[in-house]
């Protein structure tokens, strides 16, 4: 029996479950890769500080490594966390998948995660305590953590992206080494010594007992992490260089919402470097903390703007050429076709209060099916809303349009199911648009009347 | 029904399932001794708060069991990610059914959790060290209980969903709310909370040993700490060793039947039973023979050992209610040998810095033991465990920063001489 749309279904109204997902995830990236890049900055200051004896940056990197406690261990666990329990609510197979092709994986970072939170901890704790040497040490360790728990979820993350050979194989290191995992490993190392750098230059300004003086040459030390940003145009051509042809396209204006949010994150990104660059290094301006705050602004739209189109593009599918996004193993497209996807469905059916698909009259049909294949992604009529989306269609369109879904749009994998279901599916969609119309005619009425 | 039941994830295992359910009840139990501490912690200090804040000792104690609060709930956090992937390996199917169930009371817990962890920022920086709380920060206090006690809640639901598939189709329906809340549940979450109790007595009184040894200034503190903190645990065994019988004989003759009938599972669990006797009895002993810890040192090894117990036998009970729609056996394993590999390499090495860094601790200095006269340097007032709020950071007299640039000059830290290494004493006190 194939293991597909086998759940039952989380409905959220409005926003849908791919936003709540969304949320989540773009705080949760942003922070934990500031963690990874403080980690690294904080370590490499110190020991420069212990060499050089600049007391004042010893100083700041004492009040700073409290920032790192307060904020991302705990906003970075609970959302990390958050990722888990939204995408098993929204996508409870393709969570189960990744679990298990990759829990020892998961169960590795896992560690890392707690030498990180251990070593962190320490590392607070014993400033003025340890020698600088072995304080520093502690601080090492910390920031070697913290990266290799990036090492470790950059494999999984970019295999759902390009999994390679891991499709035929469904080997762990294949699909963890797979096409993008060095040059996706760059750019987020990119971004996670940017985020810090913007991040001491907003924290060096929340300290108050620090002179001008002091703030500035704290802001050019941590300048320099943001000088790599300026290598994110070629990392991104040779990331693109590698995700599967169909997502390239998308990026390349296949799909425009993913070429502007592209380009916006990449322009952002790059600008935000040369300003460190020319900027802060070799002008040693000063930023205020109006400026810093503007610049954790623009860093963080421009990490939501990456991610938004790392998610995207790899639509239609969750883990490329092997499952699609509403949950449907590519492997088993053919044979739903043939005994319909109601069958596999058991609870779009349970949930309509019907044993088997034969119980349901035509309209719960409908709604059943789309319930099945396209919820994840649409709301009624909120976010990605299909009543909007299909206002106005002609009822033939309506019946056109899941002939074609994939071809015309290039997010959605193909209708999958009998014909008696397109039917259905069609004609459940019509009746959502005679409502959505009659609710708009009522809502003019109303309005000319008053 | 049997047909709803989502079947095993088609990429199957990588290892033997039996070594998931063994990393998952260690793992379990670590979260649950940390989880145990803020839930259990937290109603003590509630209590403790409202009913006996005025007395200067009590109000100090509650002041040092909320500064180890943060570090506890960070560890009780990680500690929770392994047996979560574990459980997901193992009875995913049902986990993720369950969750869905429940959505939105499923995912308040992230947001109540976070509430409660700034709160505890809060509470550590509104309440002086000695001194009866405000109003205000008591009321806090409260919230946090309440907000812990809602979060035990949601899981011990989510756990009851889990063993319940014949619920699930109503629920989904709308035509049965997704919380359970039958008398069963009322037992095992009870059960829970006493348990809980017991554990956070246990870590009271070791947050007592470690002030009294450590921090001449909280002698007396950690006196109280230490006494009350096994009263706590005394009542918390003896209450959830009633509960939980009353909760096994309700499960109904055949899960009874299937429980005791399983070899080795079984034989844990009333090991497990045993033992907590034995932890209620070595509690009293060292009620009464206050001066000599060894006593409550071995009642924490034995609660521990009941813990693990308690752990297999509930996994126990869970698959014998499965047994109808789904057995460990139907998940395929694909061995994949050198991932496991990777985990247990990485396993050791971070045990091995875990250890260097605890060696590292030992070379920080505590306070010079006194002998009864309190020293009230700030410093003295268990900053150890002191909370990264502008107070505390404020009351550390000494400047690191000083200190580091008297010797940044010497590179080469194996010179530096440690100031009195080897006999200063050392914080195996429990550090969270
Ligand atoms: C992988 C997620 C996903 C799934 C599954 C999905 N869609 Fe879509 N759909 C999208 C996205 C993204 C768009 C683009 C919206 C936009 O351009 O604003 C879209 C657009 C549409 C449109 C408008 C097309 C147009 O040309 O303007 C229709 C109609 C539609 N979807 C119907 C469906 C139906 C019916 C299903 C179920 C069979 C479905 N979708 C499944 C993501 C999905």
């Amino acid at each position: 029996m194939p293991h597909t749309i086998q759940y039952p279904i989380w409905d959220v109204p409005i926003i849908g479950g791919g936003m709540v997902i969304a949320i989540i995830a773009i705080v949760h990236v942003t922070f934990a890769h500031f963690t990874v890049g403080a980690g690294l900055f904080t370590a490499w200051a110190e020991w420069k500080a212990n060499r050089k004896g600049d007391t004042l940056m010893l100083k700041f990197l004492k009040d700073f490594s409290r920032y790192i406690i307060l904020l991302p261990f705990i906003f970075g666990a609970l959302t990390g966390v958050g990722i888990w329990f939204s995408i098993a609510l929204v996508s409870p197979d393709a969570t189960s998948a990744l679990i298990h092709q990759y829990v020892w994986g998961w169960a590795t970072e896992w560690v890392f995660f707690i030498v990180e939170i251990i070593s962190g901890y320490i590392y607070y704790y014993t400033w003025g305590k340890l020698t600088p040497g072995r304080h520093n040490v502690i601080g090492w360790i910390y920031a070697f953590a913290a990266y290799m728990s990036l090492v470790i979820i950059n494999g999984i993350l970019t295999f759902m992206l390009s999994p390679g050979g891991w499709v035929v194989n469904q080997e762990f290191w294949t699909g963890f080494f797979n096409p993008t995992y060095w040059p996706s490993l760059l750019l987020r190392t990119i971004s996670a010594m940017s985020l810090a750098g913007i991040f001491i230059a907003v924290a060096a300004n929340t300290l108050y007992d620090y002179t001008r003086e002091e703030r500035h040459h704290i802001i050019t030390e941590g300048g320099k992490f943001l000088i790599p940003l300026i290598l994110m145009i070629p990392a991104s051509i040779w990331f693109l260089a590698n995700i599967p042809e169909a997502s390239a396209r998308m990026v390349k204006g296949g799909a425009i919402a993913m070429t502007l949010f592209f380009m916006f994150g990449l322009a952002a990104s790059t600008l935000v470097g040369l300003y460190a660059y020319f900027g802060l290094i070799l002008k040693r301006r000063y930023i205020n903390l109006e400026t810093a705050l503007l610049l954790g602004a623009i860093a963080f739209i421009a990490t939501g703007a990456m991610e938004f189109v790392r998610e995207g593009v790899r639509k239609p599918y969750v883990i490329y050429d092997y499952m699609y996004s509403n949950g449907i193993l590519v492997k088993d497209a053919d044979r739903l076709n043939q005994e319909g996807v109601l069958t596999f469905a058991p609870w779009t059916v349970a949930r309509l209060g019907a044993n088997s698909p034969d119980q349901l009259t035509h309209e719960q049909l409908g709604q059943a099916v789309y319930a099945a294949q396209c919820s994840r992604c649409h709301t009624i009529d909120g976010v990605n809303g299909i009543k909007p989306l299909i206002w106005g269609w002609p009822e033939d369109s309506i019946k056109h349009n899941l002939d074609t879904l994939h071809t015309e749009q290039p997010y959605m994998p193909p209708f999958i199911g009998t014909s008696a279901e397109k039917q259905a599916l069609a004609d459940y969609l019509k009746g959502l648009q005679d409502q959505y119309e009659s609710a708009k005619a009522n809502s003019t009425r109303e309005s000319t009347r008053s | 029904m049997n047909g709803l039941i989502p079947t095993p994830d088609p990429l199957g295992a990588p290892s033997p399932t039996i070594i998931f359910q063994l990393l998952g009840w260690l793992t379990l139990v670590l979260h649950f001794a940390f989880m145990n501490f803020i839930l259990g912690g937290t109603l003590i200090v509630t209590i403790q708060e409202w009913l006996f804040g005025h007395r200067p000792v009590i109000a100090r104690a509650n002041s040092l069991m909320l500064k180890t609060m943060p570090v506890a709930l960070s560890m009780a956090i990680t500690m929770g990610v392994a047996p979560l992937l574990f459980v997901q390996v193992l009875h995913g199917q049902f986990f993720y059914s369950a969750n869905i169930m429940m959505g939105w009371y499923w995912m308040a817990i992230l947001g109540l959790v976070t509430v409660a962890f700034y709160l505890i920022y809060v509470l550590i920086s509104l309440r002086p060290l000695d001194g009866r709380a405000t109003l205000l920060s008591r009321l806090i206090v409260l919230v946090n209980a309440a907000i812990f006690i809602t979060v035990s809640l949601i899981f011990t639901n989510n756990a009851t969903l889990v063993e319940h598939p014949e619920l699930w189709a109503k629920i989904h329906a709308g035509e049965l709310s997704p919380l359970v809340m039958d008398t069963k549940f009322w037992m095992r979450w009870s059960h829970t909370v006493f348990g809980a109790l017991a554990v956070a007595g246990l870590w009271c009184s070791g947050i007592g040993l470690f002030q009294k040894r450590y921090h001449a200034a909280n002698r007396e503190a950690g006196e109280w700490m230490y006494r009350n903190g096994l009263y706590w645990a005394k009542s918390g065994v003896f209450l959830a060793m009633i509960v939980g019988f009353i909760y096994l004989f309700t499960l109904g003759g055949d899960t009874l039947k299937n429980f005791m009938g399983n070899g080795f599972m079984f034989v844990g669990w009333a090991v497990s039973v045993c033992t907590a006797f034995v932890g209620l009895a070595l509690m009293v002993m060292a009620t009464i023979k206050k001066d000599q810890p060894k006593y409550y040192w071995a009642a924490v090894a034995v609660v521990f050992i009941t813990l693990f117990g308690m752990v297999m036998g509930r996994d126990l009970l869970r698959y014998i209610a499965l047994e109808p729609y789904y057995t460990l056996s139907d998940l395929t394993v694909r061995p994949h040998v050198s991932s496991l590999a990777l985990f247990l390499g990485t396993f050791v090495i971070g045990l091995l810095i875990l250890a260097y860094m605890i060696r590292l601790l030992w070379t920080v200095p505590g306070d010079p033991p006194t002998d009864g006269a309190p020293q009230e340097t700030p410093a003295a007032a268990g900053e150890s465990i002191a909370a990264p709020v502008e107070e505390a950071a404020a009351a550390v007299p000494d400047e690191p920063a000083d200190e580091a640039s008297k010797v940044s000059d010497q590179s080469d830290d194996s010179v530096q001489k440690e100031p009195d290494e080897g006999e200063e004493p050392k914080p195996d006190a429990p550090q969270a």
